[in-house]
């Protein structure tokens, strides 16, 4: 009898959980699932009549030149991006752990996030156009943006932007690893870089997941730079999928567009489990 | 027990939230609307009993008759026992039976009657004691009695009831632009430095203010409003300058400092001297209501529901009658706008209209459908000619999401959209048989350019072929742009100094070469062209560098002081008669230029036949890759998916029609043949009746009288119509970017294969896509 009653009691608690969830669950089904369900089905329909073509629309994704481009630039800004921000923020992060003092100046990091992107571009194009600062110094008469430099000038904008940004995220995870791990390791004679591969980066493992699924994602918002730069049609290095996306749905191109979507949140799935993968082997 | 109650309780307020939020569609929404309604106009909500609220009552639009002797106005005006009206020829009329007759009351002097019937004076106000004022310029005469232009009087006078005419010691040199009259009779002048007051019985003057500028004039009550760039007011009792009202002036900004013409205005003020303070402003916008020095406008009519908002339509003058609004438009238009509270103050039935940019041809069409229609609201949104700071792409993008969830504008303007993008996605609905319908006769070349999978789903109203101008023998055999080249070589060898072509700018000079061979710039794969752009960019420079040669420093300054430009961006001006207005500046032998079918206005065949013939010119079509096709313009299209889609086929049926080509003086060459036919019938008839005056580099003037075109010239009008092969129809990129990199050729910056190559990496990427 107690039995039964402790297992009806489990029962209304579940369902009383489900109401409760309700409302959220609500918003996302509306919010989130059923637009993905809705970009699903229309990868496999005619863009506006809405035919059932199957995987034609995924075959002229996967033929077309400028997406194959563009998937290729943006897997290649993604290379470039990530490991010199990573390790770049990470070694400014144990830089500053090390100076106390500059940890009071955190909240300036982290201004170049607060710099509208329009302002970004404005700067941009005082220092990089054929007119630009960068021209009279260097005496030539270059269009920086409509050259190959054009792909560093966004790497560079990228890292400038994330930079104090992805540092404090490590700063967090780097105070969050006991004091007395390295003090203990270093009593045992390791020495400073043994201890950071030894004690700090494996107890940075939770934190570098998280930050560098942040910074990946913050990665695509770099082409509001590169459009307000260039337009539509920037310098073929620099020609992301959201240009192609967007040139696509400029001009009702629906159903390529919503084939290109999936895959790309496919891609994209697929390498935020395989971080995860690695993550946890790395930790076996 | 507490339990129990929660359990009651949590699932009423669960309830009574839910409800909260999903009320009846008629509760806060409508009765807002309504709200908004009610404070922009004198509307009111007629409750049927079922919660089925409907903002009612709105101003309705209807003709009223002019006396059968006149055409235009010059006024109307208000009495104590009905109104009157002013016609063309300065006879005044008076009517006590609400417009139903008319009697005509006096006339002014007949020296005055011949010029304002012809339109040769500068301005005229008539008071309400019959004496006149006005002023015109009187050309002198040689001693064999031949007009001598150059030499000139300015005349004003006033021109007294009893038949004397009093000349007004005006000293100012600047131009008086307007004239108007207060009750007292007194008038007041205003010139673009200052503002008279001239006593109606002497004629005696006394400066009222010193101006930037006055366009015009009006006395409301006891205030002369100045309208220049801003709006003054001036307080007659007082005798001095009144305070500025803000409002009015924040609000009359955007029609302040345009003008129309002597007789017609851009907008209208008007205080009945019923109301204290109170007065009415007439804008394309609609009919508002402002109390002077108040804080708010409130708007009565909705100008896009009536004639206000027609391109067409100047406005002349505006009256209250009780209840009752006349408006007298510069068409020699009448209307009356009379309140019905039974009709509902917005129609039911709403069509949009969408294009990137307005066009005053749409505006018109639109507006005469509407007016045709009443039970339609019909808004058309040009979202690039607005100042909002959208880029095309983001004007396309919100189409694109419109149309892609239902929800698109009924009626297209393709110009500058991607129209075989929307067709093949089916957007677009078949005209055919829309147009097959009408009975009328339109350009076979044109229709066939849109013709996709056995249905067309777009018509342009305006089409223009490319010309060259000049010496017949010289032209006649031209057809290629090599053959052009070594014409403009051969020309330079012969007159080594002075411009050929009108053109300095590397950038002018291709997109006036371009319009013969833009149209072969891609092939049939839908990639870039290269042999044909290279070709281009070959024989472009050869003309280009030709031209430069010869041309002096002082030709090269007023060219680029000619250069036109909107937004910052470069407008070439490719019309004929603009090309030749150039060609006889620079007494060039040659011209090139986009050629139209319009006899009826302006810069219409009419006027380039005439120059051709003062000239010894004529014209071929333009040598090129593509030389036989035209250029259309004013794409229009209907939504597939349009809810209205009868009667949005039914407006684009009406915009290509003979009639409304007729009706509205299209700006452009029509594609309609019936319309090129009336209108050469018409002309023929009447006459083009219009003076222009042209002037060369040196200061010599030419005029020509511009009146219809002779048979030959229409003959030749019709050959090159007739040899239309269709509509060019090159992508905006690829054209933009063989005039943007194509410069760089012409300059001899890059090679013309790198600039290929260069042209080629700019739209791969556009293409590949």
């Amino acid at each position: 009898m107690e039995r039964g009653m402790r297992k009806s009691g489990k029962k209304r608690g579940g369902s009383r959980g489900l109401w409760f969830l309700a409302p959220s669950l609500l918003g996302v089904g509306y919010l989130v699932l059923f637009p993905t369900g809705d970009v699903l089905r229309r990868s496999f329909v005619t863009a506006l009549s809405g035919q059932w073509v199957g995987f034609a629309n995924y075959r002229s994704v996967l033929t077309n030149e400028a997406f194959r481009l563009a998937a290729g630039n943006t897997l290649r800004f993604l290379a470039l991006c990530l490991p010199l921000l990573l390790t770049g923020s990470l070694l400014l992060a144990l830089l500053i752990c090390r100076v106390p003092r500059l940890e009071r100046f955190k909240a300036l990091y982290l201004l170049p996030m607060a710099v509208p992107a329009a302002t970004v571009v404005l700067v941009w194009r005082l220092f990089f156009s054929r007119q630009g600062f960068l021209n009279v110094w260097l005496g030539t008469y270059v269009d920086f943006m409509g050259e190959r430099t054009a792909l560093f000038i966004l790497v560079g904008s990228y890292v400038w932007k994330n930079l104090g940004y992805t540092m404090v995220l490590w700063l967090a995870g780097l105070k969050a690893i006991p004091a007395e791990y390295t003090e203990a390791a270093r009593v045992d004679g390791a020495g400073r870089i043994r201890c950071f591969f030894r004690i700090i980066l494996p107890n940075l493992k939770g934190s570098a997941y998280t930050i560098t699924v942040l910074s990946m994602l913050n990665a695509f918002k770099s082409f509001r730079e590169a459009y307000l730069v260039s337009g539509a049609y920037p310098q073929r290095d620099i020609y992301l999928l959201q240009h192609l996306f967007q040139n696509w749905y400029t001009r009702l191109d629906m159903d390529k567009l919503a084939a290109g979507a999936i895959l790309m949140a496919l891609a994209l799935g697929a390498l935020s489990l395989l971080l995860q993968r690695l993550w946890d082997r790395t930790g076996e | 027990m507490w339990k129990r109650t929660k359990k009651i309780l949590a699932p009423m307020l669960a309830a009574a939230l839910l409800l909260a939020g999903c009320g009846p569609s008629g509760g806060m929404g409508e009765s807002s609307q309504a709200g908004q309604s009610v404070n922009q106009g004198n509307v009111e909500e007629q409750d049927s009993g079922e919660n089925n609220q409907q903002a009612m009552g709105r101003y309705m639009e209807s003709d009223i008759a002019l006396p059968e002797d006149a055409e235009t106005g010059l006024d109307i005006r208000l009495t104590d026992n009905g109104a009157e009206f002013i016609s063309q020829d300065g006879t005044l009329y008076h009517s006590q039976d609400q417009g139903q007759t008319w009697q005509r009351v006096s006339q002014v002097p007949e020296k005055l009657r011949e010029r304002l019937s012809v339109g040769a004076v500068s301005y005229f106000s008539l008071n309400q004691a019959g004496d006149a004022i006005a002023g015109y310029i009187e050309f002198s005469k040689d001693e064999e009695g031949n007009t001598d232009y150059d030499s000139y009087n300015y005349i004003h006078n006033l021109y007294l009831a009893d038949g004397s005419s009093v000349s007004l010691g005006l000293t100012d040199d600047s131009f008086i632009h307007t004239a108007v009259c207060d009750g007292e009779g007194a008038f007041y002048l205003g010139s673009s430095s200052r503002v008279y007051r001239v006593n109606g019985q002497d004629g005696s003057l006394e400066v009222l203010a010193e101006v930037n500028r006055c366009d015009y004039l009006t006395v409301c009550g006891k205030y002369l409003m100045m309208q220049g760039t801003e709006l003054l007011i001036y307080d007659l009792e007082e005798n001095k300058m009144a305070e500025q009202d803000t409002v009015l002036n924040a609000f009359l900004d955007p029609w302040l400092g345009a003008s129309g013409d002597v007789n017609s205005r851009p907008y209208l003020l008007c205080m009945p001297q019923t109301e204290d303070g109170g007065m009415y402003v007439l804008t394309d916008k609609g009919l508002y209501h402002h109390t002077l020095y108040g804080s708010t406008m409130e708007q009565l009519i909705d100008g896009s529901l009536c004639s206000m908002s027609d391109p067409l339509q100047g406005f002349v003058g505006m009256i209250r009658l009780g209840d009752i609004f006349w408006v007298l438009y510069s068409g020699g238009h009448l209307k009356q706008y009379v309140y019905d509270p039974s009709v509902s103050s917005v129609p039911e039935n709403i069509m949009r209209v969408w294009g990137l940019y307005e066009d005053d041809d749409i505006r018109r069409a639109v507006s005469a459908f509407g007016q045709a229609h009443p039970d339609f609201y019909i808004t058309y949104e040009h979202p690039l000619s607005e100042d909002t700071g959208m880029t095309k792409e983001d004007a396309m993008k919100v189409l694109s999401t419109e149309l892609a969830t239902g929800n698109g504008p009924d009626v297209l303007l393709l110009d500058g959209l991607p129209y075989d993008a929307y067709v093949e996605k089916g957007v677009l609905a078949d005209l055919t048989s829309t147009l097959d319908g009408t009975g009328e006769r339109y350009m076979d070349a044109v229709r066939a350019s849109y013709e996709r999978d056995g249905g067309q789903y777009a018509m342009p109203m305006s089409m223009s072929m490319p010309v060259l101008m000049g010496d017949r023998d010289k032209i006649q055999n031209i057809s290629s742009l090599a053959q052009l080249a070594e014409l403009a070589e051969e020309a330079r060898a012969s007159r080594p100094e002075g411009s050929l072509f009108g053109f300095c700018r590397a950038d002018v000079a291709l997109r006036l070469l371009a319009i013969g061979s833009m149209g072969s710039w891609m092939n049939e794969s839908g990639g870039v062209n290269r042999d044909a752009i290279q070709e281009f960019l070959t024989f472009s420079k050869r003309i280009y560098d030709a031209q430069l040669s010869g041309l002096t420093a002082r030709e090269m300054e007023s060219m680029e002081n000619m250069q036109m430009y909107v937004n910052g961006k470069l407008v070439t001006r490719e019309e004929a008669s603009n090309q030749l207005s150039n060609a006889i500046y620079f007494c060039q032998p040659y011209a090139m230029g986009m050629l139209d079918n319009n006899l009826s206005v302006v810069g219409g065949y009419s006027t380039v036949a005439e120059i051709l013939k003062m000239q010894e010119m004529a014209f071929v079509p333009m040598p090129g890759q593509s030389s036989l096709k035209g250029q259309a313009s004013k794409i229009l299209a209907v939504n597939e998916a349009s809810k209205v889609k009868e009667q949005a086929l039914e407006l684009v049926a009406y915009a290509l029609s003979s009639q409304f080509v007729e009706d509205s003086y299209m700006f452009g060459g029509s594609t309609n043949l019936d319309a090129l036919e009336a209108q050469a019938a018409k002309e023929s008839g009447e006459g083009f009746g219009a003076c222009m005056s042209f002037e060369d580099i040196e200061g010599n003037s030419h005029m020509i009288s511009v009146d219809a075109p002779s048979q030959e010239a229409m003959e030749a009008l019709r050959q090159l119509m007739g040899a239309c092969q269709g509509i060019t129809q090159c992508d905006s990129r690829v054209y933009d970017a063989v005039i943007e990199e194509g410069q760089r050729a012409l300059t001899g910056e890059l090679s013309v294969e790198d600039t290929v190559k260069a042209i080629e990496n700019k739209v791969a990427l556009y293409l590949a896509e």
